[in-house]
């Protein structure tokens, strides 16, 4: 059981850090919208230190992407056959294996939740 | 099958004047088109996944991204953006899978009618007829005659690409005739900017008038900026370039929002400079980052 939390803390934590870049902020502007101080989105990214739920409410927000998601649930990527998610996109078929794959995990993230009010 | 260009490009056009009027933009100015996603729920991202043009993402749930390649120029990732919002409105879009399969079906294909109808959508949300004309008439310029210089400059004022304003203003606008786009697309930005600057340069320019009607102009790290006579710059992130003649040619050097103003007028403008290559969510892109911010 100890094993299973510490494994998802991780995933939690490699979210974090793959959502925040993604978003385009770098740790200093994180703390700020937090008011933290810029080693604990350090710490929370290098899995040392737990998120609250609040804080993970806040940082799905800033981050734009799927609340469940950052918090560890579901996969890396998304199923192709997911008809849930509808595309339009030019010349596709261009696309490079490497690039296809990183445009499904960015898709992945997608909020698919409403913004809290 | 008969491809009926007029009533799609009709279509486009009238949702464009539709979008701006019910989400509260003039019907003659030119427009941020990431706020106006932003303001219709459609999140922006820009992405370094330079093989792709642009996506257009939505899920069951309603909830919309468009995703941009961070390495195109910056009018270009406009105009793909207004590209890809026309998917949006117009409830564009097939399932992972199926879009592999039909494009790889469509391979040689030369006309699909959606990417037309969106296409003409994003020339007329970002360059509206009225907008155009009084681009023109208010530096006192006309469009018969109108020099490259000029051209470039209007477009400049749009956000959009030199090439992408003569094509809206020949095949949609009528304003200009084919030999003539022709000419003046031969002279492109390139000579364009070397006339102007009296040196190649393979940076961005942006030419900022005293007729800009936006009171932001978005630039990125390098970018070139010719401003009025006079012109000044509070803050680091614009600095004076000295490589060149025109005194009134700036840099954009660091992200964040320097103010640029000319002493004893009103004329004031917003500079939003984003990192060069931005990758992020579009409302994020003009945010100052300390050098120890810790960005990896």
């Amino acid at each position: 059981m100890v094993e299973k939390n510490n494994d998802k803390k991780g995933v939690i934590a490699a979210r974090i850090r793959e959502a925040r870049i993604a978003a385009g902020l770098t740790q200093g502007q994180v703390a700020k919208f937090l008011g933290l101080h810029r080693p604990s989105i350090s710490e929370i990214e290098a899995g040392n230190r737990s998120v609250s739920a609040e804080e993970l409410v806040q940082l799905a927000d800033m981050f734009d992407v799927d609340l469940a998601w950052l918090g560890g649930e579901g996969a890396d990527t998304v199923d192709p056959h997911d008809n849930k998610l509808q595309l339009a996109a030019r010349e596709l078929q261009k696309l490079k294996p490497d690039d296809l794959e990183r445009l499904l995990k960015i898709i992945t993230s997608m909020r698919t939740t409403e913004r809290p009010e | 099958m008969t491809v009926k260009f007029k009533e799609l490009a009709e279509q486009a056009m009238l949702t464009a004047i539709d979008v701006r009027e019910q989400w509260q933009r003039d019907d003659d100015g030119p427009l941020d088109v990431y706020t106006l996603c932003q303001d219709m729920g459609v999140a922006v991202r820009f992405v370094s996944i330079p093989s792709m043009e642009g996506l257009y993402g939505r899920r069951d749930d309603g909830r919309s991204v468009i995703l941009l390649p961070s390495q195109r120029p910056l009018p270009r990732r406009v105009f793909s953006c207004g590209h890809e919002l026309g998917h949006h409105v117009f409830g564009h879009g097939s399932s992972i899978d199926q879009m592999i399969g039909t494009y790889t079906d469509r391979k040689g294909a030369s006309f699909d009618p959606n990417e037309f109808l969106v296409d003409t959508f994003a020339g007329f949300l970002l360059m509206p007829t009225l907008g155009i004309r009084n681009a023109f008439i208010s530096r006192d310029w006309k469009v018969a005659d109108a020099t490259p210089e000029q051209i470039f400059a209007v477009a400049c004022s749009f956000g959009v690409g030199y090439e992408t304003l003569i094509t809206h203003m020949t095949f949609s606008l009528q304003m200009l005739n084919r030999n003539r786009a022709k000419t003046l697309v031969n002279d492109g930005p390139k000579s364009i900017r070397e006339r102007i600057l009296g040196r190649p340069s393979a940076e961005p320019l942006i030419i900022v008038d005293h007729h800009w009607a936006m009171p932001t102009v978005d630039a990125e790290v390098g970018t070139l900026l010719l401003l009025p006579d006079n012109a000044e710059a509070d803050g680091v992130g614009l600095v004076v370039d000295e490589t060149t003649a025109p005194s009134r040619l700036f840099r954009a050097s660091r992200p964040g929002i320097t103010r640029v103003f000319v002493r004893g007028t009103s004329w004031a403008l917003f500079i939003r400079i984003a990192k060069k290559e931005f990758v992020g969510l579009a409302q994020y892109r003009h945010l100052e980052c300390e050098e120890d911010d810790g960005n990896e």
